[in-house]
């Protein structure tokens, strides 16, 4: 598979760039819609740099042979969580075409929220923040005394930064609606989304490492299914008009069909790594890992674009695209195939 | 690195080893199975005949409510819940550990678990079963409990499926013959060696009976890991569904600060906390007691630290969320709750479950401490009152503080909530007193196989025999 | 040996049958595994081996057939969760239906719980019974019992057993294969 992306690094950047250079036409005429569609395309990707960090964190602290298997893509992708401060900042730019709260400060429920946390400058800083937090965890240099206790810093100040991240960056686009799992969601999802994509593209040795690496994905999809399920079975059984609106905006408009979807993908996912014979096929995994991805994209439009009325299908497409080649053919320049240092950390 | 990668099996952080270098086979036996043949000493005469007496406390306790009726307990028409259901989610979270524990170290293949997850699987059983007392003792009309049950009446009715006490009924009952064959299952090659190894005809009748007749052949071996490995695979949902459907008891009604929906995954890492807390409390005083220093070393004590330092941050992150959220989105009450919790009745109380559930732990990241018995057993025992107390606040605040101010009161246990509960702490630690002596405490097959893992790192099998 | 009451010599048994094979004692797993692996290159097939605990890679060089264990598993799993998620639905909107604060009859996301609680059970039951029928139990007593120093299979010893139906079995040559490989007492199996 890396090989096979090596092969088509330059058509991939073309296409990139194409499709960038489409986007960026599109904004001449519609910025919110453009800005709109970056927004979804930079919290899809974004996923998969940021996921991979912490599994290199998890796998230090805790070993296992798929963490072995898979180190070099995952070294490959975290490098390059730095890409994303660039769609990021234009994000930013157009804040206000995007945050129903940053072009109306009676958009929040209280106003001392507008006041002290759901503004553009607030917003600004703590993704500053964030942003030095996470270029630290995932491409920083480290001493490789005390391996240990870095990743453990690491992935507490992960776990800080995204609670902080889920909520200002995708939360907040619905700003009267909260949910407490909301955070831990987002971060299972892109532990899975980055598993799911190393897997894909690391030609994995054995048997053993692929059923390591396989039922790792098995156990992410689960947890992402379950803690879903159990924020919608909470608001389902409350009812409360705040919380519950967030689930009718997303049933209405065929998006139910979105949803539906990306259950069935996961659902199939499942099945297949439900045998363990597929979980020792390179091919049978790499299936699932497909669809896995699938679902997380689905599952991720059906969270976000009902939040985005500005959105529109040509800016939603052009901006994956742009974004996912870019990232994926910039990403191959520097590190596909692997680096030898990338492997030396095993 | 060479050997230690080819063979994860027996790896182990920071170079240590969960087993002396001089252990064989037969000293394994040998060691685990003494306390079952020894004649008990003072030590366990002593704790059998306190927790004897205890007991019988908890007994007196549950008489005395099936007479008077709930009006001896300090719950009152507003705070309905008080110690019963702390009680309660506390000792599920201490039952559903031991489960999650031993299974998620067997899947992610930590071997070092054969010397903890006997007993771990022992203490959920206990605190299990204690738990499943509580939702029974606080109706006001316990007799008529299995009314949820699902069964043709002359009432014509069901159960009501939308309701979570439903779903805990089901949940709980599964979960207590689930871990009973889960923990048996283990427990039958044990047994086995137990049969082979009773000197009197009564030992090798009853051993030999709850054996089954075990002989260890490779065809009885495939299929006993081909059982125990898909257990231990459901064991993990199944304790998530468990503990989640008491974080719904909770969540899936209307009150401020319990409408979250991050209570049921919250409640799985708690439970697994508390539970990792209350298998270190338990660890030490069985290492000292039952002389197997030889087989729960400090490298366990390292680990299990790490694991509830790990704990500890998570549940600092879900209060915080919880805090922040209530204000940035919370209606009214939610956000009086929340201030409420901080600073009114119970606030001290908040504080110090704070301190012993966030800030004491993180001394778990010096190495020092992680190597200290006396610091980890005492962390973990102060983590056990911080999660009881964290219940016990779940319930209070939100119950004191509600959606109505005329019904906002102050709750104050009894004589007979304090002594429910510590009957239940006694009865739970004289099931574990007899068990300690009734089966061994640590699983005798699976320290074999670890001895074997690591013989095999140092290309020495011979050494065992 | 406990002093079990005599067993009798023979007895159908789901083992081992037939004439008398030959039951060799090892002192380490490798050595067995390794004695297994070469008696089935030498072309014996009915083979059975007693460990103190599950050797990793022994079922295979014993050439033991998998076991459908799992699947059986599986397929009570799902009965398990039909049985829990019909119960609901016929009792819920058929037999007795009752507006619950104006939520579906059929509230599916509400039966999510007791479904996959039925589940669990009902797969973990079956496992458990056929783990007990596959693996021949409960049987207190079985003839393997009664043949010396056997008590170590469940301590430190590891016993290698071909059974006399096999056709490439010969009390001599196997016995004289079975030294060179490194066994130490060699006995009589019964049966």
């Amino acid at each position: 598979m890396t090989a096979v992306l090596a092969r088509r690094r330059a058509a991939l950047l073309v296409a990139g760039t194409i499709a960038t250079v489409a986007l960026a036409l599109g904004a001449i005429f519609d910025t919110a819609g453009a800005a709109n569609g970056l927004l979804f395309a930079f919290l899809v990707w974004l996923a998969i740099p940021i996921g991979s960090a912490v599994l290199m964190e998890i796998h230090t602290l805790t070993g296992g042979a798929w963490g072995r298997a898979l180190r070099p893509v995952l070294a490959d992708c975290a490098a390059t969580v730095p890409v994303f401060i660039v769609p990021f900042v234009f994000i930013i730019l157009g804040a206000r075409t995007v945050y129903p709260w940053a072009a109306d400060a009676s958009a929040t429920k209280w106003r001392d929220v507008s006041a002290g946390y759901l503004n553009v400058q607030g917003f600004a800083l703590r993704a500053l923040v964030i942003w030095a937090v996470w270029c630290l965890i995932a491409a920083a240099p480290r001493p490789r005394r005390a391996e240990r206790l870095w990743a453990g810093i690491g992935l507490a100040l992960y776990g800080i930064t995204i609670s902080i991240a889920a909520v200002d960056w995708s939360m907040s686009l619905s700003p009267k609606w909260a949910s407490t799992s909301y955070a831990a969601i987002t971060a299972i999802g892109q532990i899975t989304a980055a598993l799911a994509f190393a897997a894909l593209l690391q030609t994995l040795a054995s048997r053993a490492e692929t059923e390591d690496v396989a039922g790792l994905i098995l156990a992410c999809l689960l947890g992402y299914a379950y803690l879903s399920f159990m924020q919608y079975l909470v608001i389902w059984s409350g009812n409360l008009p705040d919380r519950a609106n967030w689930y009718v905006a997303r049933v209405h408009h065929g998006w139910a069909l979105i949803e539906g979807l990306a259950i069935l993908a996961g659902a199939a996912a499942f099945l297949i790594l439900l045998r363990r014979k597929a979980r020792q096929s390179g091919r049978a995994t790499a299936a699932a890992a497909v669809l896995v991805l699938a679902a997380l994209l689905l599952d991720r439009l059906w969270q976000t674009v009902p939040s985005l009325p500005e959105a529109r299908p040509w800016a939603v497409i052009l901006a994956t695209v742009a974004l996912g080649c870019l990232w994926i053919g910039l990403a191959g320049r520097v590190a596909w195939p692997p680096r030898q240092e990338a492997l030396g950390r095993v | 690195m060479s050997e230690a990668v080819a063979h994860p099996a027996a790896e182990a952080p920071s170079g240590a080893t969960y087993l002396p270098r001089d252990a064989t086979y037969g000293s394994i036996t040998r060691d685990i199975a003494a306390p079952v043949f020894a004649p008990a000493g003072w030590r366990w005469w002593t704790a059998f005949l306190v927790t004897l007496a205890l007991t019988l406390v908890m007994i007196f306790a549950i008489l005395w409510l099936f007479i008077e009726g709930v009006g001896i307990w300090g719950v009152n028409a507003d705070v309905v819940w008080g110690f019963a259901i702390t009680n309660y989610v506390w000792w599920i979270g201490i039952g559903n550990a031991g489960t999650l524990i031993s299974s998620m170290l067997l899947l992610t293949r930590q071997r070092w678990r054969a010397s903890i997850n006997r007993f771990a699987e022992a203490m959920t059983l206990f605190a299990a079963a204690i738990a499943g007392l509580f939702p029974i003792l606080h109706l006001g009309r316990p007799y008529l409990f299995y009314w949820l049950v699902p069964y043709p009446n002359v009432m014509t009715l069901w159960p009501q499926w939308r309701s979570p006490l439903v779903w805990d009924l089901f949940a709980i009952a599964s979960y207590i013959i689930f871990s009973l064959l889960f923990w048996y299952t283990g427990l039958i090659p044990d047994l086995a060696s137990l049969r082979d190894r009773a000197r009197t005809r009564f030992g090798q009748l009853v051993f030999g009976a709850f054996a089954l007749g075990w002989r260890g052949s490779a065809r009885q071996w495939r299929r006993f890991d081909a059982f125990y490995w898909a257990m231990a695979a459901m064991a993990v949902p199944l304790v998530i569904s468990l503990h989640s459907v008491v974080g719904l008891d909770f969540a899936a009604g209307l009150m401020p600060g319990w409408q979250e929906t991050i209570f049921p995954p919250y409640f799985v890492v708690g439970a697994m906390f508390s539970g990792f807390a209350m298998v270190v409390t338990l660890a030490v005083p069985i290492r000292w007691g039952l002389r197997l220093e030889t087989f729960i070393t400090p490298a366990h004590f390292d680990a299990m630290a790490k694991i509830l330092l790990m704990g500890s941050i998570i549940m600092g992150a879900s209060y915080a969320t919880e805090w922040f959220l209530a204000w940035y989105a919370g209606n009214v009450a939610e956000r009086l709750v929340t201030q409420f919790e901080l600073s009114g009745s119970y606030a001290p109380l908040y504080w110090l479950m704070l301190l012993f559930n966030v800030a004491l732990p993180q001394l778990f990241w010096w190495r020092r401490t992680r190597r200290s018995l006396s610091a980890i057993f005492a962390i973990a025992i102060l983590i056990n009152v911080g999660m009881w107390l964290e219940r016990l606040l779940i319930i209070l605040n939100t119950l004191s503080h509600a959606y109505l101010p005329a019904r906002w009161s102050d709750y104050a246990p009894t004589v007979w909530d304090w002594a429910l509960l510590l009957g239940t702490l006694g009865f739970f630690t004289f099931l574990f007193v007899c068990f300690v002596r009734l089966v061994p405490a640590v699983s005798m097959h699976e320290v074999r196989q670890l001895a074997h893992a690591q013989a095999e790192l140092e290309d020495d099998d011979a050494v065992l025999a | 040996m406990p002093s079990l009451p005599d067993p009798p010599r023979y007895e159908r048994g789901d083992d081992v049958g037939g004439p008398r094979g030959l039951i060799a004692e090892f002192r380490g797993a490798d050595a067995l595994l390794a004695a297994s692996h070469r008696m089935r290159a030498a072309g014996y097939g009915r083979l059975e081996a007693y460990t103190p605990f599950a050797v990793e890679g022994l079922a295979e060089a014993l050439g033991l057939r998998p076991t459908r264990l799992r699947p059986a598993m599986f397929l009570a799993g799902v009965v398990g969760a039909l049985a829990g998620l019909s119960m609901q639905v016929w009792s819920a909107v058929l037999d007795y239906p009752i507006d619950s604060g104006g939520r579906p009859l059929a509230s599916w996301a509400a039966f999510v719980p007791v479904t996959f609680e039925m589940a669990v059970l009902f797969a973990a039951g079956a496992g458990f019974i056929v783990f007990l029928v596959g693996a021949g139990l409960p049987r207190p007593h079985h003839p393997i019992f009664a043949v010396p120093g056997f008590e170590r299979a469940t301590d430190d010893r590891f016993f290698l057993e071909i059974a006399g139906t096999d056709p490439k079995f010969d009390p001599s040559e196997t016995r004289r294969l079975l030294v060179a490989l490194g066994a130490g007492a060699i006995e009589e199996a019964p049966g």
